[in-house]
């Protein structure tokens, strides 16, 4: 069975290597470090899956996930953010969309395959 | 004319468009918002990169996959772009195959899936860029003249975003909002400021500029006057965008000029207070470190920031040395 591909956009390193490492078992895992060159990712591959970090040099994680969604075919995305910040107006209205969740970094690699489950709707993944 | 004006007035039209100008990373974007100004917004929009593949893999990618009774084994970018546009980045990279596909999709609007021999039809608007100079590239053969063309109908040149004046507002707009501030915006003149000061550049940086802001303002406008108090805040602890580019190259490319413009140590006189006399035994070193701060703060009156400059130390640490050698700031 083909492996989902999920797209990782951070512009820290340390994160999207974190990702990298922690899902490449059971994903295929495409990161980036700029927020617009995610965009074209996502229109060129059709990622199953978009994890995004909120505050970036270009566009920010709620625009670009904003941006998806006027793209044909990609408006159902699940879109996974990750932030150190608490912004909890935006945290509603993702979570009001029902197909995004907020996490507040740092992650662990249990919480955060969960919620790639609950959105991919997939099986229950091996422990790492 | 603004770049936004003269994107809508390009995407109105049916023509072919290419891009010129800051499209690092962005080609994409900007291509998506041509699309989206135009009539075809409705439409798909759809990606390919030429740049790092062969003109066979182009080929394939643009007109998909047919198995001998010509069914789809899968659909190729021109079949899912269908109605659409395709933003075709790198144009200069295909190879004469796809080149000639390119230009009979255009003029004849049709073109033949890999492995198949019955036409598909094809509607779809190109929005193209090039790495290399395209009319040197045709000039030297290595571009079909025609295609040349026909992919330059419309020419969109794509400024610095900070240039991109009609756009900033919705980018401000856009950063209030997410900071919870829906119901603020910000005076001409301020968004002025902060494209001056070159806050656009990092998205970061301008997000702190207006939390900042936000904090400090009850009113639902956000005048130049508070932006300007915030940036001056900012410049005093150094953050500011500007400050941040003199430390790059403070760090990197310093220039004597630049050493020398800077305040010293070394300007100050020597006071008798931390000059060593010949025969004193000297003190040890956290007396001499108190005497030095002690006369670094008389000698700039307490002026923090000259003081920090002259040490060659952030604000912050120069509270944090004040601190430590007992010296009131």
């Amino acid at each position: 069975m083909k492996k989902p591909t999920i797209l990782c956009v951070d512009d820290d390193r340390i994160t999207l290597s974190f990702l990298k490492n922690a899902l490449s078992d059971n994903y295929n895992v495409v990161v980036t470090n700029n927020s617009d060159q995610a965009f074209e990712l996502i229109v060129r591959l059709h990622p199953d899956l978009l994890i995004t970090d909120i505050v970036m040099a270009e566009m920010s994680g709620f625009e670009l996930a904003d941006l998806i969604k006027q793209v044909k075919g990609r408006e159902k995305m699940p879109v996974i953010v990750l932030s150190s910040y608490d912004e909890e107006q935006m945290l509603e209205k993702f979570n009001q969309s029902g197909l995004s969740l907020f996490f507040k970094k740092p992650v662990t690699i249990e919480v955060l395959n969960s919620g790639i489950q609950q959105l991919l709707n997939t099986q229950p993944i091996a422990d790492h | 004319m603004s770049f936004t004006l003269d994107r809508e007035r390009i995407a109105a039209t049916e023509d072919h468009v290419f891009l010129v100008g800051d499209l690092a990373h962005r080609a994409a974007v900007i291509a998506f918002s041509v699309h989206q100004a135009s009539a075809r917004s409705d439409e798909p929009f759809e990606v390919v990169r030429c740049s790092g593949i062969s003109d066979a893999q182009i080929l394939q990618l643009l007109t998909g996959v047919v198995d001998e009774a010509g069914n789809f084994l899968e659909k190729g970018i021109l079949s899912r772009a269908a109605g659409g546009s395709v933003c075709i980045i790198g144009v200069d990279e295909m190879g004469p195959r796809s080149q000639a596909l390119l230009e009979n999709v255009i003029t004849s609007g049709q073109f033949y899936p890999t492995g198949g021999q019955l036409p598909e039809l094809c509607d779809v608007r190109l929005i193209v860029t090039a790495e290399t100079n395209l009319k040197s590239l045709t000039q030297a053969g290595k571009f079909r003249p025609n295609l040349f063309y026909l992919v330059t109908e419309q020419v969109l040149v794509v400024p610095k975003i900070n240039e991109q004046i009609d756009d900033i507002q919705g980018v401000m707009l856009q950063q209030l909002i997410e900071l919870g501030a829906r119901n603020k915006y910000l005076d001409e003149e301020a968004i002025s400021l902060i494209v001056a000061k070159g806050y656009l550049e990092d998205r970061r940086e301008l997000r702190n500029l207006l939390k900042r802001a936000i904090a400090r303002n009850q009113d639902e406008k956000i005048s130049f006057s508070i932006i300007e108090a915030v940036m001056s805040e900012a410049d005093l602890i150094g953050i500011a965008p500007s400050n941040l580019a003199k430390n790059v190259m403070s760090s990197h490319e310093s220039t004597n000029d630049d050493i020398q413009r800077r305040p010293s140590v070394l300007d100050m006189p020597i006071s008798e207070e931390i000059k060593l006399k010949s025969g004193e035994a000297p003190p040890d070193l956290v007396e001499y470190d108190r005497r030095y701060w002690q006369y670094l703060m008389d000698y700039v009156a307490g002026d923090k920031k000259r003081a920090a400059d002259i040490a060659g130390v952030s604000l912050r640490t120069l509270y944090r040395r004040l601190e430590a050698a007992g010296v009131e700031g």
